[in-house]
Order: C-alpha cells, then structure tokens, then sequence
C-alpha cells in the first residue's frame, strides 16, 4: 500500500508552476490507462485529449485558466460526447456517436479539462457490480478477483488505479456512492436537479444525478463547482443561488470547520455491516474534531429498497423504449417484419440484466397493478423523504454506511438479483429523497476498502463537504493506492 | 391481491416490451421476476393511507421556455448513426395498416 | 350517439418540447432536433406559447382552467412515434369541463358538452406506399404541439358532428391557436360511434374512426358507420371495439389491423416534466387578452347594428374580416353599408389578388371616408368603388381625399341646376323616347337615365337623375 498526493490540488499547482505541461501530463495518463488490465475503459481518444492538452497549455502560459484546465480526467461512457461513441456499457449503443455533447462535457470541456476516455459501466447503469456492461467486468483496483461496484465502477477503478484524479459518474441509486466505497476512492452524489442531466444517457429520470468521483472531497468540491449549474435544456435542472460554488471557480475552496451535529441512525440494518470497527473508529475520529452524535429514526428507510426497484423499473421500462432499432442503434439482421426488427434488434441490443428490469417496470406499470406498485412506492418515497427532513430539523447531516459489506467477489451474486440489490441498503434512501450524499473511504477490512456516507438536507453540499474535508485532513484512507505505479506520481 | 399476482404473463409483458424471449430464458426471468415482484411487495405492509405520492424529489413547478427556434436543420449529423436511411426518411419494413 | 376528439395543431413557432421549428412541408426530417427524434441524454422542455394558446381556447369555451396539470408518457411502439412514448396528459389535463355551441338540424342552437382538453406531442409520419417494401417514416410533424379536444358523447348526427368540427375550427382560427389548415392536417378528428337499437336502454359498443380531416369526410364517415353498425346489428351480428380508417375514395371504413384499442398504454407521470402549474392571475391575464368571440359578434351585429343573420354570421367568422368591419362601421358610422362593402366589393378584390382580409391593401378608415361620401351623395355608388380601386393602388392622405375625387371627375353633380339641365337636353334630343314616356311607357325610363349616366361619365346620382325626370313628367 501506498500514498498518493497527486490530486487535483496538487496537478493543478504543478501545471500553474510550470513544473509539468497538460501533453505531458495527458500522454502519461493515455499510456497508462492504454496498460489498464482492470477493463476501466470503454474507449480512450487520444488525438482529441491532445488536442485538449495542447489547448489548455495555452491558456494555462496565458494565464487564462480555471482550477481545472489541463488536469486529464474521464467521463462515465452514459455522458454524450460528440467526439467519440456514447456506448451506455450497452450493445445497443456500440457504435452510437451522439450529435451533441452532454452539458457536464461541455462545462468541463469549457474549464479546460482534458477528457482521455470513457469509462466501463453497468449496462445502462443498471446494476452494483459492473458485471452488467457489455464490454465485460471492470475488476476491483485492489484485488482483480473482486468487483470494483456499479454502476460507475470504470470511473471509480480509473481514479483508484491513478490513471486520472477525477472521473464523472452517476447515481441513480447509488452508482457513484458504491463503487466508491468499494474502490476506496470519494464520490458525491449532489442534490437532485444540481448538475443537468441534458445528454447523460437516462436511466430513471426522477432519481438519475450526475456527480464527480476523485481522491478526496477537496477535489470534488472543486470539480462539482464546475459541473453543476443551471442549464434551460433540462427542465428538472435547479435554479439554485450558490455563492460558494461560484466563488470556488475564481478562488478555489478553502473548506471552513465548525462543530456539526451529526445523526446516526438506529436499526437492525444499520448493525449488520461487516466493518463495524472501521466505521465505529470515524465516528471517534470525527467525534475528536468537535462534531457530536446523536442517534435518530428513519423508521421508513427500510422500504427504501423496494420503492427503489418498483419506480426505477418503471421509469427504465419507457426510458428505454427509445430504443427500437428504427433512428440510431443496434438493428438485427433482416428483420421480416417491424414486429420482427423491434423484438429482436431489442433482445439482441440489451443484455439480460436490462431486460429484467425493463419487465419488471412492464408489470408494475400495467393496467390493474398501477396503484398498487407505483402509486404506492411513490407515497413511500414522501414518507421517506419526510423522515429525512424531520431529522434534519434535529442534526446537520447524516452518518451511514455506504454499503452493508466490502467488495464482493466476481460472479458471486450474478444469478441472484435480489442479493445483488439489497447491495443498495443505505445508498437508494438519499436518491429517492433527492438530497446530496458523500461516499468518503473510511479504512479497510478484508483488505479491501470501505466507505462511510455523509448525508446532508438538499442543496447542503458544503456541509458535508467541510465534514469530509476536515475527515481527510485528519486521516489517510482517501490517500491509500493499490500500486506504487500510479503514473500521476511521476510528477 | 396475491392471487392476481402469483401469475406473471412473461410472453405478455416482453409482448408490450417489444422483447423476444426464448423458452429457456422464459422460466429464468420468471422466477427472476417473481422473487424481484416478491422483494417488493414488501412494502405493501406501510400504512400510506393519508400519504400523497411524491413524483419528484423536486417539489417545484415546471420551467417553460420561450416560443423560439433555437434548432438549426442538421440532418445529416443527427441521421449518421441511423440503421437504415433512404432520401432523408427512416426505413422500416412495410407496415400494413 | 357520438363523440369527437379534435386535435389541434397550435400555430407556435417552435415545437411543444423542443427548439426545432414548427414550419410545415420541409425536406423529410429536416425539421428534426434530438429531442423529436428521441436520441439518448435529450430532455423536453415545455413550449410557454403552446401552454397559453391551450389556456386561451379553454378560456373560449368557458371551461375550467387547472391550474396544475401533469404531463404523462403514453406507452407504445410505433415507428414514426421516437421515444416509444408519446408525452401527453391523462388524468390531469389543462383544460377541463366546457361547451360549444352549435346549430342543430332544425335550426335550433345546442350545446356540445366539451368532457376536456389537454396538451400533447403530435407524432411523425409514416409513409407506406413511397418505397417497394419499406415504410418511409418522417418525423417533421413529430413535436408539434396538439390540443386534444375532447366532446361529450352529446352528438346525434353525422351532421351535428360535421357542425361542431366546424365550430371548433371556427373558434380556434379566431382565436389565433392554429392556421385551421385542414389539408395540411392542421385539424383532425377522430370520431366515436355506437347506435343503440330501438327499444334498447344500453348503447352498443362503440368503434372510433381515426384520422379524419375535413367537414365533410366527417360527416360521410359518421353516416357510414351508423349504416355499417345498424346493417351488423340487424343482421344479428355483433359491434366490434376497433379503431375504423375512412377511405373518402372507396366510401367506406374499414377495420385497421395495426392499432389495438384495447392496447395497455401504461401511462404514468413523466419524471422528466415537473407539474404544469398556472398561476390564476396568469389565466386571468390570458382570459382578459381573449377578443370577443363570433357567436356573441354575430349577435352583437345583428342587435347593434340591425344586420342581417346571414351577414352577421359571415362577418364574424374570420377575426380580420371581423375586426375591419368593425373599425369601418365604427369610423364610418354606417354599419349597414360597411357590412355590404366587407361582404362584397371588398371580399371580391381580395379574392382576386388572392390575400387574406390581415392583409387587405386599403385602411378600414381611409374606406370609412369613401362610404361616407357615398352616402351623403358626394359621389356614387359607381364612382365609390372605382375610387376603392385606386385607393387601393395608391392610398391618398385622408386631406386629399377630396382633391383626387375631383381630379378623377368623380364627383357627383347632384342636386343642381347642372345635372338639370343635362337631364333636359338629354329628353330633348331624344324626343321619341320622352313620348313613349309620357304615354306610361316606364320601360325607357332606364334608357334616359343611362344616356344621363353616360352624358356625365357617371358622376350623377341615378336616383336623382330618376327623380328629376319623373318631376319633368308630372309636370307634363
């Protein structure tokens, strides 16, 4: 085990010192991920990353760039870009190239961020292990044997590997707090509504958020300021008045510390985690810096896994309809009919995990189970949602963990869906909710990392950002690296 | 209620779904399914009698846009990905009405 | 009994959800952006215009405006339909109960019952007969924002359905919402119809004939449907719920085997579009902006001004025609003589130069002073409209309106010793006809007051020109 400095902080003062230029910084990151043998890529485009590179090193000796300009980073391959193919992790999509770029592309592409691939995913980010993506697993940066966690699990293992400090992800469920976790890396999910989710491939509209996936929570802060924001193409995108975030692209974040009240919830499911000991030591370890416990009730947290499956089933299922063979995408081979070419280019395009979910929205939309399913799961979700503000009325944020075990082993819970989303626990409450939640590593078991999870009310980004900054100021996990050959560290 | 629901009509809903499923696969995403419908008929038991369901965690209104052309025709571009293009149309086989 | 469900397309200038524009008759898919066609990542954004013309008709027809609506997915699987969904409203439309008037058979006004009104996204086209084999699909159409107007099942007759299709294109073109182009689809219908057997308490079951675009193909297809469903019942069959296409060339509906009616659709609430919510000052705003409507203008034309019913109704139609006819009558103060004019010399030349009555080439207020000065015998009926003409070549300043009346010799020379004396030397050169005259012969009256018109290149008043030689007469 090794430590690594080289975070977003640290490459953006080498590149402002001069010490290293983006092509050089870019060429190793390429080489590097080019010797991935972990399948954290989908594809690297290398001429459009130099390109980048070289442009940013203009503005950097012109002293017209922002805090990111010139650091190499990668987008989940859900995020559209112009310049290469948007596959989803999907057949469907293999040879897709999107007219248009995402407006998280856009906005980093705008702060000088040199983009070198994208990274492997869940089949339509349907799922917490990887296993799903078309283009084969993504094995877990510590221990290949293992998953890295989905559905972000290519974006979690390329900053884990240190192919680059920061990758975008999202989280529909927990897609960037889990594999996180798993991979001992730091990722935010941020309040529904903050960053546009205009040209990121949709799985399950009113849950879907996209978020940043880095070294440490400085990072992410720095990076979320740049991607969130409004934007008039999607209507779900927030108007929010966030003069810290604003003031982070000019001046950078210098996190503030005062006591917070933190919450700890109560209950069977909170007590069965494997790493009690590791998660149990952060509380001390944020207890000594002058945060305080208390312990509180989400008595309807436990339904949050159902409520999860029924409402994104049911969103995935029409979500995906666009997908018919017919304007873009995978079509099969001399369809007799149209009947003929929609079943099979769609049976052929999507895998199996896609089509289970895809049926099971099928079912609990359908005439007679309608109330029952979806009505129902969306009056839990007000339930859900009420419990998180009460308790909010009483703390400053939320302590738990981000998932109920380390990294499970590959192929391990393939044939059992359910296991596989019971996976989502603690990570689905705060997406249903639409409130921001962090995943920050907290040490290891197994040998293999974990991650503890801050949880704060809507649009308190700052508050757990400050929480996780002080963390890490005071603690090392976020800084452990499976390898000593991180190409990062050169520099 | 249970009763309705031990039955689940595979072919139907890959019917409605537009996807084709064969014999093998039919019993192994039946009881897939089965045991997903059975996980989530677990919250059935929470009382939600004086709840109204919450569609969004976004408690606002919907946002308009201004009545302008803001598109330019870029046929080509958005066409260059399609399966099976003929004189600018989509194709498809022939459906009868 | 019948019910219809007209979808409007409402003249925006974009799409309902996205920038594209909303133009009609492009290249095929030239009109497209990625959200009309459905590409991943893109989202729709709601079109403020199509949310204030849906208010504006539920404000026509006295309906209640909901002041939060929702939009809903309508799930299935079409080619020229991209998302496999059409965004539509289901449970919570805008617009919700009104009513229309219409004219029934006997002449009698009745009321439709208007059940709702709700915004959607219009689908593509699919072509079927343009290439060997394949269907060509078009999604130029796809996004253009449709108001679904739906009716209670109050409709009796094939007529009644043709009357009130036609009232709705009447109040929606007035109103501004749509262009009311029926062949270029701007106005469909489909139509719902059962019979119910004499002495039969319970309706039959209902068939819905899709896609109709004109008065009287609805009305043919109605009268159809009622002969084929009466012809199958009497012969002891049984109606069939299915979805009927009109062919206007074989006079007849025939069952479509592409679309089920009993199909599940499995709507539910888009995540992508929040609640629609409308605040009551802006459906205020809107109702306070709406012009006053034909029927109460036909009214108002015939108590106000004493016009005809049958000028009354064709002055109220069309809102242009309308609202210069109104500003004519209102400058001129003549309403009866502006309604003439509108109806005729005016609607003629339009016609002729092929424009519309917003694009008339004269002022209502530089024609209210032509009226004026026929009316008080300044010149005539004749020279009025040759002066219409030029006016409407070159429009003059309103003060030298009366500078190119006499530069035209077009004024009348009534009343005086002048038009006297033409009118004597007019009999005493004709003296053979004055006899006849004289002898009760009224059939050469018209010769003489021609050849005075002739004499004064019809500057004279004929009325008076008549009125002095009947004088002539009595005094023998």
């Amino acid at each position: 085990m090794t430590q690594t400095q080289f975070t977003i902080k640290a490459l953006a003062e080498a590149l402002s010192n001069g010490k290293v230029s983006s092509v050089e910084l870019t060429k190793e990151a390429i080489n590097a991920a080019r010797g991935d043998t972990n399948n954290c890529f989908i594809s690297l485009s290398e001429e459009h990353a130099l390109q980048q590179a070289h442009d940013a090193d203009v503005q950097i000796r012109n002293k017209a760039s922002s805090f990111l300009t010139g650091i190499p980073m990668a987008h989940k391959d859900i995020f559209c870009t112009k310049h290469s193919t948007t596959t989803c992790g999907s057949k469907m999509l293999e040879n897709f190239a999107a007219p248009y770029d995402a407006t998280v592309v856009r906005k980093l592409d705008d702060a000088g961020m040199v983009c070198i691939g994208k990274t492997n995913m869940d089949e339509f980010a349907m799922g917490s292990s990887n296993e799903s993506s078309f283009f084969g697993a993504v094995h877990h940066p510590w221990d290949s044997d293992y998953v890295p966690g989905g559905s972000s699990g290519g974006s979690a293992a390329a900053v884990a590997k240190g192919y680059v400090p920061f990758a975008t992800g999202t989280d529909t469920g927990g897609s960037i707090r889990q594999p996180s976790a798993f991979c001992g890396v730091t990722g935010l999910k941020p309040t529904y509504g903050s960053i546009s989710r205009f040209g990121m491939v949709a799985f399950a509209s009113s849950l879907d958020q996209a978020g940043p996936i880095g070294l440490s929570a400085l990072d992410l802060a720095h990076s979320f300021a740049f991607m969130a924001g409004f934007d008039k193409r999607d209507s779900t995108c927030a108007k929010r008045r966030d003069d810290w975030l604003d003031r982070i692209k000019s001046e950078g974040f210098t996190p503030g510390h005062s006591p917070k009240k933190i919450g700890l919830p109560r209950g069977r499911i909170f007590n069965e985690i494997s790493y009690q000991n590791a998660f149990e030591t952060a509380r001390r370890q944020l207890e000594s810096s002058g945060h305080s416990f208390v312990e509180v009730d989400l008595p309807n947290l436990e339904h949050a896994v159902p409520v999860y499956y029924v409402l994104a089933s049911a969103e995935a299922s029409t979500n995906l309809a666009r997908y018919d063979g017919v304007r873009f995408g995978h079509r099969c081979n001399d369809p007799r009919s149209l009947e003929d070419l929609y079943r099979r280019s769609r049976s052929e395009g999507f895998g199996e995990e896609v089509k289970r979910r895809i049926l099971t929205g099928t079912y609990t939309l359908s005439v007679g189970y309608f109330d029952d399913y979806y009505v129902k799961a969306q009056k839990i979700r007000r339930k859900i949602s009420d419990d998180f503000t009460a308790t909010f009325s009483k703390v400053d944020a939320l302590m738990l963990p981000t998932t109920p075990d380390t990294a499970f082993k590959l192929g391990s819970l393939n044939d059992d869906p359910v296991s596989m989303y019971q996976q989502d626990l603690f990570t689905v409450p705060a997406s249903l909710a639409g409130i921001p939640a962090l995943s920050i590593p907290c040490g290891f078991h197994n040998d293999l990392p974990v991650g503890l999870q801050l949880i704060g009310p809507a649009n308190s980004e700052k508050t757990i950002l400050e929480i996780a900054c002080e963390y890490q100021k005071n603690t090392t996990w976020h800084l452990a690296r499976p390898h000593s050959n991180s190409v990062l560290e050169k520099f | 209620m249970t009763d309705k629901k031990n039955h689940i009509d595979i072919l139907h809903l890959a019917n409605l779904a537009k996807v084709e499923i064969d014999e093998a696969a039919e019993l192994k995403l039946e009881s897939d399914i089965k045991s997903i419908i059975k996980m989530i008929s677990k919250m059935m038991e929470v009382d939600t009698s004086d709840t109204l369901p919450l569609k969004s965690p976004l408690d606002s209104a919907q946002r308009l846009r201004p009545d302008q052309v803001s598109e330019k025709p870029n046929r080509d571009l958005l066409q260059r990905g399609a399966p099976e293009i003929k004189d600018g149309f989509f194709t498809v086989p022939r459906v009868i009405e | 009994m019948i019910g219809l469900e007209v979808h409007v397309q409402l003249a925006t200038t974009s799409k309902i959800f996205s920038g594209a524009s909303n133009e009609y008759g492009s290249l095929a898919n030239e009109n497209t952006c990625e959200i009309d066609l459905g590409l991943p990542g893109s989202l729709p954004v709601l079109n403020e215009k199509a949310v204030e013309m849906a208010v504006k008709f539920g404000c026509a027809i006295s309906a209640e405006i909901n002041e939060i609506s929702i939009f809903d997915r309508k799930n299935y699987f079409y080619p020229d339909l991209p998302k496999g969904y059409q965004i539509s409203q289901f449970e919570n439309p805008i617009v919700g109960r009104g009513s229309i008037k219409i004219t029934d058979e006997a002449g009698a006004t009745k009321i439709i019952g208007i059940t709702r009104a709700h915004l959607e996204e219009d689908a593509g086209k699919s072509i079927h007969d343009l290439f060997q084999g394949r269907t060509a699909v078009d999604l130029n159409r796809t996004g253009t924002p449709l108001l679904e107007i739906v009716s209670e099942p109050d409709i009796r007759s094939a007529r009644e359905a043709s009357e009130y299709f036609k009232q709705i294109h009447n109040l929606a073109t007035f109103i501004g919402i749509c262009d009311g182009n029926l062949s270029e689809g701007s106005m469909r219908c489909d139509a719902n119809v059962s019979v119910r057997q004499k002495g039969d308490s319970l309706l039959g079951e209902r068939t819905e004939i899709k896609n109709i675009n004109s008065f009287k193909f609805v009305e043919r297809a109605i009268e159809l449907e009622i002969e084929r469903q009466i012809d199958v019942l009497e012969d002891g069959g049984e109606i069939v719920r299915e979805t009927r296409l009109f062919d206007p060339d074989k006079d007849e509906t025939r069952s479509m085997r592409s679309k089920e009616l009993s199909e599940d659709y499995r709507y539910f609430p888009d995540p992508d579009l929040l609640p629609l919510v409308l605040s009551r000052e802006e459906i205020e705003k809107i109702k306070s902006e709406l012009p006053e409507l034909p029927q109460q203008r036909e009214k108002n034309y015939q108590s106000r001004f004493g016009l005809s019913g049958y000028d009354s109704k064709q002055l109220s139609v069309d809102r242009s025609k309308s609202d210069f006819f109104e500003e004519l009558a209102k400058a001129s103060g003549l309403p009866k003589l502006s309604a003439n004019w509108v109806n005729s010399n005016l609607s003629s030349l339009l016609n002729e130069k092929g424009l519309g009555f917003d694009q008339t080439p004269i002022l209502p207020s530089l024609l209210a002073e032509i009226l004026i000065r026929i009316d008080d015998g300044t010149i005539s009926s004749t020279s009025g409209k040759k002066l219409f003409r030029a006016f409407c070549e070159t429009p003059p300043e309103i003060p030298e309106i009366d500078d190119r009346i006499d530069e035209m010799g077009l004024r009348q020379i009534g009343g005086t010793d002048g038009l006297k004396d033409i009118v004597l030397d007019i009999l005493k050169e004709h003296p053979t006809q004055l006899a006849e005259l004289l002898k009760g012969k009224q059939k050469v009256l018209g010769f003489l007051v021609g050849q005075v018109m002739k004499k004064t290149k019809g500057a004279a008043n004929p009325k008076e020109v008549n009125e002095i030689i009947q004088g002539e007469i009595k005094k023998g």
